[in-house]
């Protein structure tokens, strides 16, 4: 029954289907965030050097969504002769140049910050620390792990979306939220506590 | 329609009707073991002292923890699911759900959590026993109880995927209601069922998240040694070293889920009585407006009031103000709908068919249950009724009593347009009259032990002298209990019986305005033929005047 839907009607229910996903991971780190400041004042609170490859992690990271938007703003170009960026859905123009390079390399770098991050548990583990080791430690593992499956599950959008344009602006946006998500994992773990 | 394969068209079915009906079956069969539980539980409780071999307290308060999962999650929750399945495309005049893919993928997702919940009767140490709530310690130290075992890994389990479920169905409602709606059906047409599942979905995708942290936490606590809610205790006598973790902290992420699910089922019951009542009372449902903006007011207020389920854990008394007077405000909106309900009765000429009888009794368990609410919203009552009967039979009466009977009287009133058959009316007045009736009783009577301190979850609460009092009343509501479950079968047998047997169904057998009567009963893949239907009405038009139609669907063109 999927096709019988019109164009517009699909991508627009793809925008409200992002926004509700986004709405509903954004809950679920908020209560993690919750969770990491009621645990912090507790007892045997005691905070570790973060690895510093996360920080060259989260350039990888902002770089990939640069290209995402690239492929999605290219492919999205011959619509704005009809003023209409949003119906990606029923796309059948030329897509620009960069549309054939720009989403391949986002995946790309979504999958080298997979590879940082794993780096970045190594190194913990090298040092002794692990889940159990301490409060912050079991909050570090477990906010960058919940992280790193969703981005798992935003790569497989912008994976099936290199076969299905239709899907693209949906997959790009879940892939922004990862990256802005990120951020805000990275200022709980490095500021509060 | 093209040919489709048995499978196809049946069990792995795109079609939101089919999807709808398999949700509505599942909650039926996950129900008859909900209830059986009710009166294993209802059996020990009448009858103390007695087989205390054959139901030890360890099994004892397994069945309790099981019998609140099983029906707060597998049995409203799952026949709400099949309700907003089969009546969101249908009465929005859309061919299906937006996703219907994800929609056969959310049913599928959800068998493999009710087998899980099953299945973990049978492990060693049986099911989980920490309650439906699962505080630790009792959930996350595995040597507490027997049920802490490997049942309490398998409810966790069951519990993710359920919500992973839940969540792809609720976004699925979601992008249907706002998107699909045909051409004239604005959000202000919509019938008011809409606008609960609308309003309950938010809610859903909201609040259950933090449960989901909740669970993994747990987990990570159970199996990988972490701290997030386990601290140093004694454990049978002896010492254990276990962390600094704060306890209390799930019973907040707990909360802030379970609260929002009290509307996220409460609402679409009440809503789906709205619907029900204009078509036997031939009345305009009272107030459509006012009741949506309650709800969308009742909607934001239930996510922060989640701390009146905590009074007692030693809160500040100042933070336990603010949750108390922000609960007795949702009182405001709440009431709202109560009375619309009620006007909604005002100088009517009902008819009174069975889906009608469920509505009224949905509206006198609403005014029972929300009274006792006051009550326990209220700190300093509620410090005395914490854990009481009375805290048991106020959530029964309004997630149990209120979404039981909603969910039936739809069921009936609903029956025609999924099977293109009418279910028995005779049967179904004795249906309803021995489950209303023993059911408000029941729960009604619970209020009154809980006010003579009869603790919950207790295993023999004739231990304790004080309840001498309320043993008065353990026999009536097990015979009482007993009589609800076997009446339920007369349900099962009409519903059986009428799919194959039942009186044929015309399109529209309730002379109802609404959309989804517009269809052939049952409606064929797609639902509306070759055109869909075009809207130019409000949902309620009955008796529009002196010399018209008693009732005008939404597609009949408005004449100037």
């Amino acid at each position: 029954m999927n096709a019988q839907l019109a164009a517009p009607v699909r991508a627009q229910a793809n925008r409200v289907l992002v926004v509700a996903l986004i709405a509903t991971v954004a809950m679920l780190f908020t209560a993690f965030a919750a969770s990491y400041m009621e645990r912090s004042g507790a007892r045997g609170w005691e905070k570790l050097e973060l690895p510093g490859i996360l920080w060259a992690n989260t350039v990888v990271l902002a770089l990939s969504s640069v290209a995402a938007e690239i492929a999605r703003r290219s492919r999205a170009r011959p619509f704005d002769a009809v003023r209409d960026r949003s119906n990606i859905a029923s796309l059948a123009g030329r897509p620009a140049a960069s549309a054939r390079w720009a989403l391949p390399l986002s995946l790309l770098l979504g999958f080298v910050f997979l590879a940082g991050q794993a780096a970045a548990w190594a190194e913990l583990r090298a040092r002794g620390v692990f889940l159990p080791t301490s409060p912050y430690a079991s909050f570090f593992y477990l906010l960058t792990a919940i992280h790193a499956v969703h981005v798992a599950a935003a790569l497989v959008a912008l994976a099936v979306a290199l076969a299905r344009a239709r899907i693209l602006g949906l997959a790009v946006g879940f892939w922004h939220f990862m990256g802005v998500v990120w951020v805000y994992v990275l200022l709980i773990l490095k500021v509060l506590g | 329609m093209e040919h489709q394969g048995f499978f196809r068209k049946y069990v792995f079915s795109y079609d939101h009707k089919v999807i709808g009906i398999q949700y509505l079956v599942t909650a039926m069969v996950m129900a008859i073991v909900a209830g059986g539980l009710a009166v294993i539980i209802r059996t020990r409780l009448a009858w103390p002292g007695v087989g205390a071999k054959a139901l030890p307290p360890e099994a004892y308060i397994s069945f309790v923890t099981m019998h609140g999962t099983l029906m707060v999650f597998f049995v409203v929750s799952l026949a709400l699911s099949g309700l907003a399945n089969f009546l969101i495309p249908l009465q929005i005049g859309a061919r299906d759900m937006a996703y219907p893919f994800l929609n056969m993928l959310s049913y599928w997702t959800i068998v493999p959590a009710c087998l899980i919940m099953l299945a973990s009767f049978f492990v060693q140490g049986g099911a989980a026993a920490a309650g439906w709530t699962a505080y630790p310690p009792l959930s996350a130290v595995k040597e507490a109880v027997p049920g802490s075992g490997l049942g309490q890994t398998l409810w966790l389990l069951g519990m993710a995927i359920f919500i992973f479920s839940f969540t792809m169905g609720g976004l699925n409602f979601l992008t249907t209601i706002l998107n699909l709606r045909t051409r004239g059906m604005t959000m202000r047409r919509m019938p008011i069922t809409m606008w609960g599942f609308l309003v309950a979905t938010v809610l859903a995708i909201l609040s259950f998240p933090p449960l989901t942290a909740a669970a993994l936490m747990l987990l990570a606590d159970r199996h990988l040694d972490t701290s997030f809610f386990v601290t140093d205790m004694l454990i049978g006598g002896k010492y254990r070293a276990l962390g600094d973790g704060t306890p209390l902290l799930f019973q907040h992420l707990f909360w802030f889920l379970g609260h929002p699910e009290v509307y996220v089922l409460v609402l679409p019951c009440i809503c789906m009585v709205f619907d029900i009542l204009p078509v036997f009372t031939r009345r305009p449902i009272f107030g459509y407006r006012p009741s949506v903006y309650s709800m969308l007011v009742i909607g934001v207020l239930s996510m922060i009031v989640w701390g009146h389920h905590m009074f007692v854990t030693g809160m500040n008394p100042y933070v336990g103000k603010y949750f108390s007077i922000a609960t007795v405000i949702i009182t405001a909106p709440f009431s709202v709908l109560g009375v619309n309900l009620l006007a909604s009765l005002w100088r009517a000429r009902m008819r009174f068919a069975t889906p009608m009888l469920f509505a009224l009794a949905v509206i006198s368990a609403v005014g029972l249950g929300g009274f006792g609410g006051l009550f326990l919203g209220t700190m300093t009552s509620d410090i005395y009724f914490h854990d009481t009967y009375f805290v048991v039979g106020h959530f029964h009466l309004m997630i149990g009593t209120v979404t039981l009977l909603s969910i039936f009287g739809a069921t009936y009133f609903w029956f025609p347009k999924m099977f293109g058959r009418l279910m028995d009316e005779r049967l179904g007045r004795w249906h309803f009259w021995l489950t209303a009736g023993p059911m408000i009783t029941i729960f009604v009577l619970m209020h009154m032990q809980g006010l003579g301190g009869m603790v919950r979850r207790t295993y023999d609460p004739s231990i304790y002298g004080y309840n001498q009092m309320n043993s008065v009343l353990r026999l009536p509501i097990t015979f009482l209990a007993f009589l609800l479950f076997a009446a339920q079968s007369i349900f099962l047998w009409n519903f059986t019986r009428s799919i194959f047997r039942g009186a044929k169904a015309t399109a529209n057998p309730w002379e109802a305005t609404t959309l989804e009567w517009v269809a052939p009963s049952p409606p064929p893949h797609g639902n509306f033929g070759d055109v869909l239907p075009v809207v130019h009405r409000f949902a309620y038009e009955y008796s529009p005047g002196e010399g018209q139609a008693d009732f005008v669907p939404q597609t009949v063109e408005k004449t100037a």
